[in-house]
C-alpha cells in the first residue's frame, strides 16, 4: 500500500487548514483556573470540616447497609465498576497522591485487573470484591512519559494468584545507562515479587502480557526503546519473550522472520508447554524456542487470543471484529463460533467447556460494556462493566457455566470535591433557611398571643 | 526561563503543527481553532507538571479532546460550505477536494485513526493507547476506513493502494 502517498496528499490537506489563533491571555486564564481550582479546593475541605461537625452534633443518619454477596467462596464480580480519576492524582513528582492507594500487595486472590487510562493498577479481589489501588514497584505506568509511548502491561493469572506487570521507571540515574526493566510477577496471597528483568536497547517497555492456562508460564510483547530517560522516550522496536515456570529470565523470541517480527501488533498466546503462538496478518506462526510451524490462514484473524486449556484451539476475533472464531493450531483450520452481534474479545477458555469468556465492546469507539460467555449456543451476559472502565484482565478459572458471577458491593469511594463542596453549601443553605423559618415562627408566635387587656 | 515564557515559545513554534493535525481530524477550520485553543488552555493549566517535551502531551489532549466532543455533541460530519475553506494554490485542487469530501464522509473514528496512523505516524498501538481503544479495533477500523475511502472515491484507489 502506498501509504507514502496517502501521508503526503493528507499533509497537503493539512497545509490548507489555517493556523489557530490563540488568544495571548490564555496562559493567565489557565493559571487563573487552576488557583481558583485550589481555592474551591480549600473552601470544600472546610466547609466539609463545619459540616462533619455539624452533623456530629445532631447526629449522622445510617447510611443503608451495602448490599451482600449472593455467592460464597472466591468469584468475580456481576458488576465492574470504574474507579473514579481523582483516585489516580499525582504530586508534582508524579507519585500516586491519594492514600486510597497502597503497595501492600498481599490482598489475596484477585478476579479482576486492570490499569487506569491515568496509569494507575486496579485489582478487585475474589474474596469480597474488595477495589485495589496499587503502587507496584517500578511499574512502567507510574511515570506519565512512559505511558504515552506505550500502553502499560498488566496480567492477572487465570487462577487469580499472580499478577504480572512490565517495570521500568527511569530516574535521573538513567540518563547515562538503560532503564531497568522487563517484567514482574507478584504473588498476591504472599507478596513476594519475582523480577525478569529485560535486557538490550535503552530498556524494554513491556506492553501486553498473556499466561498460558495453568498461569505458569508467561509471553509478552513489548518495544525495545532506543531513548529513554527521565525526560524522553522514543524509537526502538517490537519485541517479545517468553518467561518458563518460576524463571528470572526471559527468553527472546528470535528466528519468527522479519515481517512477523515487525509487527506484533496481532497478538501472542502461550499454552501451558510453553508453545507460543503468533498470530499477526494472515498467518499463525508456532514458536519453541524456534518456530514449529508457519500457517497461512484463510482469512484475517485478530486478537487477543485466548488459548484452550488443553492447548488444542484458539479463540480469536473475526477482522471485523464481530464474530468469535474457533482456531486449531495444529492445522490452521477455522471454524465460526458467534457469526454476528457486537465486537468480542476473548478472555479464556471456560473449564471442561467448549466456550470461552468474552469482553463485549460496543458503541462508536468498541468500548468495553460486559462480560459474556459464548459458545455454540450463543452469547449469555454475565456481568456489566461500568462505562469508562479499560478492558479488564479476568481470573478466568473462578467463572463456571454454574457461577459465572456474584454479586458483591459496589466500591464506597471518598466524596468528590464537587459533592464535597455541594454537600457543604447544601447544608449551609438548609442551616440559613432553618433559621429563618423558626425565626419568623417565633414572631408569628409572638403576635398570635393574646394581649393583656390594659 | 519562567513556565510562562517556556509556554508562549511552545504556542509560537508548534501552533502551526497542531493546527495541521486539528484541521485533520475536525475537517472544519472553525472547530480546528477551537481544539488547538482547548488543548493549549488544558496544558496551561497542568504546564508544572510536564516534564521533558510537552509536544505529546499536547497532542494527546488534542486527539481526546476532539474525541470527546464528537462524544459529546455527536457532531455533524458534513462539511460546511466551500466559503470556511481557505484558499488553496491550483495543483492537485481536484485531488484534494476529492480526498477532502471523502474523508469528511467517514465516520470520526474512522478518520481519526486514519490520521492518528497516517499523518501523525503513530503506530497501531500508540494510536489505540491515545484513544482509549484495542490494537485489533484500530488494525480493523484503519482497513474500514481505507475501503471506504476506495468504494467513495474509486478515482482514489490509485492513491491509497488496493485492498491487501
Amino acid at each position: 500500500m502506498t501509504t507514502e502517498r496517502l501521508r503526503d496528499e493528507l499533509s497537503r490537506v493539512a497545509e490548507a487548514g489555517p493556523t489557530a489563533r490563540i488568544a495571548p491571555d490564555t496562559w493567565r486564564r489557565a493559571r487563573r483556573a487552576r488557583t481558583r481550582d485550589r481555592v474551591v479546593g480549600v473552601a470544600a475541605v472546610i466547609a466539609v470540616v463545619v459540616l462533619v461537625g455539624g452533623l456530629a452534633v445532631t447526629g449522622l443518619p445510617h447510611r443503608a447497609g451495602t448490599p451482600v454477596a449472593s455467592g460464597d467462596g472466591l468469584a468475580v464480580p456481576d458488576r465492574l465498576y470504574a474507579v473514579p480519576d481523582r483516585m489516580a492524582a499525582r504530586r508534582d513528582d508524579d507519585s500516586w497522591a491519594r492514600s486510597e492507594v497502597t503497595n501492600d500487595l498481599t490482598i489475596g486472590r484477585g478476579a479482576a485487573a486492570w490499569v487506569m487510562p491515568e496509569g494507575l493498577p486496579v485489582v478487585v479481589d475474589a474474596a469480597e470484591g474488595a477495589y485495589h489501588l496499587l503502587d507496584l514497584p517500578g511499574f512502567s505506568g507510574n511515570d506519565r512519559l512512559t505511558t504515552l509511548a506505550q500502553q502499560p502491561g498488566l496480567a492477572l493469572s487465570p487462577d487469580g494468584r499472580r499478577l504480572a506487570y512490565g517495570y521500568g521507571d527511569p530516574g535521573p540515574q538513567d540518563d547515562d545507562r538503560p532503564v531497568p526493566s522487563g517484567v514482574r510477577v507478584i504473588d498476591l496471597e504472599s507478596g513476594d515479587v519475582r523480577t525478569i528483568p529485560v535486557t538490550g536497547g535503552e530498556g524494554t517497555v513491556v506492553g501486553r502480557l498473556r499466561f498460558s492456562p495453568d498461569g505458569r508460564w508467561l509471553v509478552w510483547v513489548g518495544r525495545r526503546l532506543a531513548s529513554w530517560t527521565e525526560g524522553s522516550i522514543g524509537g526502538g522496536t517490537s519485541v517479545a519473550g517468553r518467561i518458563a515456570p518460576g524463571a528470572t529470565t526471559s527468553e527472546a523470541m528470535t528466528g519468527l522472520g522479519k515481517g512477523v517480527e515487525a509487527d506484533m501488533a496481532g497478538d501472542v498466546g502461550i499454552d501451558d508447554r510453553g508453545v507460543v503462538q503468533v498470530l499477526t496478518n494472515r498467518s499463525l506462526v508456532a514458536w519453541d524456542g524456534r518456530v514449529l510451524s508457519r500457517r497461512r490462514l484463510a482469512e484475517e484473524l485478530l486478537g487477543p487470543i485466548a488459548v484452550r486449556l488443553d492447548g488444542s484451539a484458539l479463540a480469536v476475533s473475526g477482522s471485523d471484529g464481530t464474530a468469535l472464531r474457533r482456531l486449531d493450531p495444529a492445522t490452521g483450520r477455522i471454524t465460526e463460533v458467534v457469526n454476528d452481534g457486537p465486537y468480542l474479545d476473548p478472555v479464556g477458555w471456560l473449564e471442561d467447556d467448549d466456550t470461552t469468556l468474552v469482553v463485549v465492546k460496543g458503541g462508536e469507539f468498541t468500548t468495553p460494556t460486559a462480560l459474556a460467555i459464548a459458545g455454540p449456543d450463543g452469547v449469555q451476559t454475565v456481568a456489566r462493566l461500568e462505562d469508562g472502565l479499560p478492558t479488564p484482565s479476568i481470573a478466568v478459572d473462578l467463572v463456571s457455566a454454574e457461577q459465572p458471577t456474584v454479586r458483591r458491593p459496589a466500591p464506597d469511594w471518598p466524596w468528590s470535591d464537587t459533592a464535597r463542596t455541594a454537600a457543604a453549601v447544601a447544608a449551609v443553605v438548609a442551616a440559613v433557611v432553618a433559621a429563618l423559618a423558626a425565626l419568623l415562627a417565633l414572631r408569628w408566635a409572638r403576635r398570635r398571643q393574646p394581649r393583656s387587656p390594659r | 526561563m519562567t513556565d510562562e515564557d517556556d509556554f508562549t515559545a511552545y504556542v509560537a513554534a508548534r501552533t502551526p503543527a497542531l493546527s495541521r493535525t486539528a484541521y485533520l481530524l475536525t475537517g472544519d477550520a472553525h472547530l480546528a481553532e477551537d481544539l488547538v485553543q482547548t488543548a493549549l488552555y488544558k496544558a496551561a493549566k497542568a504546564w508544572h507538571r510536564i516534564d521533558g517535551d510537552p509536544d505529546p502531551y499536547v497532542r494527546r489532549i488534542l486527539y481526546t479532546q476532539n474525541v470527546s466532543w464528537w462524544r459529546q455533541r455527536r457532531l455533524a460530519e458534513t462539511p460546511l460550505g466551500d466559503h470556511d475553506r481557505p484558499a488553496r494554490p491550483e495543483s492537485d485542487v481536484a485531488l484534494r477536494l476529492t480526498l477532502e469530501d471523502a474523508l469528511a464522509r467517514l465516520t470520526t473514528k474512522q478518520r481519526t485513526v486514519l490520521v492518528l496512523r497516517f499523518f501523525e505516524d503513530l503506530t497501531e498501538v500508540e494510536t489505540g493507547r491515545a484513544l482509549g481503544i484495542g490494537t485489533g479495533t484500530v488494525k480493523s477500523t484503519t482497513r474500514q476506513a481505507l475501503g471506504r475511502l476506495r468504494t467513495l472515491v474509486p478515482e482514489l484507489a490509485e492513491l491509497i493502494g488496493e485492498p491487501s
